[in-house]
């Protein structure tokens, strides 16, 4: 069961299994290591819940939730 | 011989280039951002240029800046390239890494932080990556400048042979087009003829730049044409790019996985907990808030000193200038315009500006060397999404405290044109250092009580109100001149940093020193020489000066406040810190910047030409709102490149402000 990567509860583990942004913030997400099959976890939220951080690839990226809606993840 | 330092945004970067060229390029990415390439030598060998290439995850064309590292590695011919990764977090470093070795073949990996990875448990072989990629791979800690030579004894040999396999499509189309690339071109063939296929608009433009007559070529374009065909065939043509970055990922993971002999956790539970509280709802704004008032708290109490130092010092000085000009006979008239005019502007500036600057500024450094300032952007993001602006935006305002020229300029961390002008437009709301020491000294004139900690709760209140009218701003302009949804951002955390303290506050004030001195004389020499005009020149035994504050005081009155403060404004637009001294010039109708009496000499003086209150609160407001000084008008419309936007940032402010203190004149 996939869920977007904004759903993904504080400090749980996802997959991502599919990107649907496009243009130029699909290139971004893919160059800091957002492409199929990569872990990520949710690490920190704002005070509004929005914009939200990953741990990606040993670095945190905050993201916005209307970003993040755009990553399909797999929780684990 | 030319050599490029690449490498991904907050990884010590630009340490290694000061370490490599003796140089002070700012650390940070809040100020003075590098989005064109500096430039620097290699101490130990003159001949040996260096790059400072800006910070990028990759060099697709995401992005100004990593179309400026692209196009200095594909066409400018680097003789070497040094790419710096953080060892900490190797993998996602390693993307950019092998996209500038599908480039070129001359690369070293200098693999800074390599002491920060120990500790976190990260241990990385190095013989086995360096084998694996084919190029020398330096262990390296740019900060205690450690193995910094051995990178530089190793960028000479290197070739070499590392290359990225595709999909069988992909080589297919790949072999379709690589024999009609041109041996000329010094770039390897291979990503060359993948780019082309891939249609990437930015590096048409690009190479047609440099290379004119690549793209006219009809068979070329034929067989660009027929390997696209293929890949449309195959049913990838589509989903072209995303697989060759996933190619290039998924390398990098496999690299990664062979070299890491332990990894624990990389967010280790310390920072994790930090920024827990941090950002937290109930502490994260609080936190800043009270950071804010400390720092502001140190900077009204540590600026007293030195201030009334530097003048005693430069009116002692005052004395023998007068006195050698004299001795030389030069004319009486010119050595008035010297001393009287130029010379007292600028120690006034100096003595006012320098003490707040020479502290204000190393704390700010310090908060961005240890991490803090990304977390205030991602704290207070909600807040200008709602506005429509970016929260990087945060990080401009930032830098206008110090000055609001670098925070103009400094917008260009944030890529959306329609974002970065509205963080342009605003940054004029948050109170410079200029603008600081008339506000301090006013609250310390007129507000109850005697102690700095009220004042600096007061500065705070002052400056809040700044940033809600940003916010306000922001949102009116992105609902009329600006219109447009908030763009997509991805913000990196950095983790927390031990700060070199010491280095960075002498760094810090001494860099300060020398631009504030530098701008204080060319602003004191503009402005010395029309005050003194104005000054002395007289009609009906009155002066100019005083004559522009009787003309414009019905409408001073208006705003609460006078014609002399008006004349002030008005006269301090090279530089809000000489705005307080002209008032006080008027008043005392002497014919040049007075020395700073003591604050209640002072208050007596303001009173006795009818000061309230009311007064003081409208001359603060006026502080806060009005138009940007002469520097930053012109950083605007170089940013911008237009007058118009220029003309907009000077006339928002301007009718705010005016129309503030109207309405506080009237309500109070």
């Amino acid at each position: 069961m996939s869920i977007t990567m904004d759903k993904l509860d504080i400090n749980k583990k996802g997959i991502v299994t599919k990107i649907n942004s496009i243009g130029i913030m699909r290139r971004r997400l893919m160059d800091i290591g957002i492409v199929k099959g990569t872990t990520i976890e949710c690490v920190l939220q704002s005070p509004s819940k929005n914009p939200k951080a990953y741990l990606i690839k040993g670095s945190i990226i905050a993201l916005r939730n209307d970003d993040a809606k755009q990553i399909e993840v797999k929780p684990i | 011989m030319r050599v490029a330092l690449a490498g991904n945004p907050n990884v010590g970067k630009s340490t290694v280039f000061n370490a490599l060229t003796g140089m002070h390029q700012h650390t940070g990415n809040w100020i003075g951002k590098t989005v064109c390439n500096a430039k620097g030598y290699y101490t130990k060998d003159k001949t040996i240029e260096i790059y400072d290439l800006p910070g990028t995850y990759s060099l697709s064309s995401s992005s100004k800046e990593e179309e400026v590292a692209r196009d200095f590695i594909c066409f400018e011919k680097p003789d070497a390239c040094i790419v710096v990764c953080d060892a900490v977090c190797l993998e996602r470093n390693m993307n950019l890494l092998i996209q500038i070795m599908e480039i070129t073949q001359n690369v070293t990996l200098c693999l800074n932080m390599i002491d920060e990875a120990q500790k976190k448990g990260i241990k990385i072989n190095t013989k086995k990556l360096s084998e694996t990629l084919g190029i020398p791979v330096i262990e390296v800690c740019a900060r205690e400048k450690k193995g910094l030579d051995e990178i530089m004894q190793n960028i000479k040999t290197c070739r070499t042979k590392f290359k990225i396999n595709y999909c069988e499509e992909i080589e297919n189309a790949i072999d379709i087009v690589l024999p009609l690339i041109d041996d000329k071109i010094d770039i390897n063939p291979k990503w060359l003829s993948l780019k082309l296929i891939t249609k990437d608009e930015s590096f048409k433009q690009s190479i047609t730049k440099y290379y004119p007559n690549i793209l006219k070529d009809k068979l070329l374009i034929s067989k660009l044409e027929e390997a696209r065909k293929y890949l449309y065939q195959c049913g990838i043509l589509n989903d072209l790019n995303d697989i060759i970055v996933s190619t290039i990922i998924d390398k990098c993971k496999e690299i990664t996985n062979q070299v890491i002999i332990e990894n624990n956790e990389t967010y280790n539970q310390r920072n994790r907990k930090i920024d827990k509280i941090l950002t937290n709802k109930l502490t994260g704004i609080p936190i800043m808030i009270i950071g804010l008032m400390i720092i502001f708290w140190i900077t009204i109490v540590g600026a007293n000193y030195p201030s009334d130092m530097l003048f005693q010092f430069f009116s002692y000085l005052e004395q023998y200038i007068t006195n050698f000009l004299n001795f030389i006979h030069m004319p009486t008239i010119i050595i008035s315009l010297l001393v009287d005019g130029i010379y007292r502007v600028l120690y006034w500036v100096v003595s006012v500006m320098l003490p707040p600057m020479a502290i204000f500024f190393p704390i700010f450094t310090l908060l961005e060397d240890v991490g803090y300032l990304p977390r205030v952007s991602f704290t207070l993001d909600n807040t200008f999404r709602k506005c429509k602006a970016c929260g990087k935006q945060s990080l401009t305002m930032a830098m206008g405290f110090g000055c609001n020229a670098v925070g103009v300029s400094g917008a260009r961390i944030i890529d959306s044109p329609r974002e970065r002008l509205i963080a342009i437009l605003t940054n004029v709301f948050v109170p410079c250092n200029g603008r600081f020491p008339t506000i301090i000294m006013l609250l310390s004139m007129f507000s109850v009580g005697n102690s700095s900690i009220l004042r600096a709760i007061l500065l705070t209140i002052i400056v809040m109100c700044g940033i809600i009218m940003t916010f306000i701003i922001s949102l009116i302009l992105s609902k009329t001149l600006l219109k447009g949804e908030p763009s997509s951002f991805v913000l990196e955390l950095p983790p927390y940093r031990k700060p070199i303290i010491i280095k960075t506050i002498i760094r810090s004030i001494l860099d300060r020193t020398l631009t504030i001195l530098s701008k204080a004389i060319k602003v004191s020499i503009l402005a010395g020489i029309v005050i003194w005009l104005l000054a002395n020149i007289t009609i009906d035994n009155m002066s100019l000066l005083n004559k522009l504050a009787i003309i414009l005081n019905d409408f001073g009155l208006l705003l609460g406040l006078d014609g002399a403060i008006l004349v002030g404004f008005i006269l301090g637009f090279p530089a809000n810190e000489i705005v307080f001294p002209i008032i006080m010039m008027i008043y005392m109708n002497t014919i040049t910047l007075t020395d700073l009496p003591s604050l209640e000499n002072l208050k007596t003086l303001l009173i006795s030409n009818g000061w309230t209150h009311v007064t003081a609160i409208c001359m603060i407001i006026f502080s806060l709102f009005h138009y940007p000084c002469s520097t930053t008008c012109l950083t605007i419309k170089e940013e911008t490149k237009s007058t118009k936007w220029a003309i907009i940032a000077f006339i928002i402010p301007t009718i705010i402000g005016i129309l503030l203190c109207m309405i506080v004149n009237f309500i109070i």
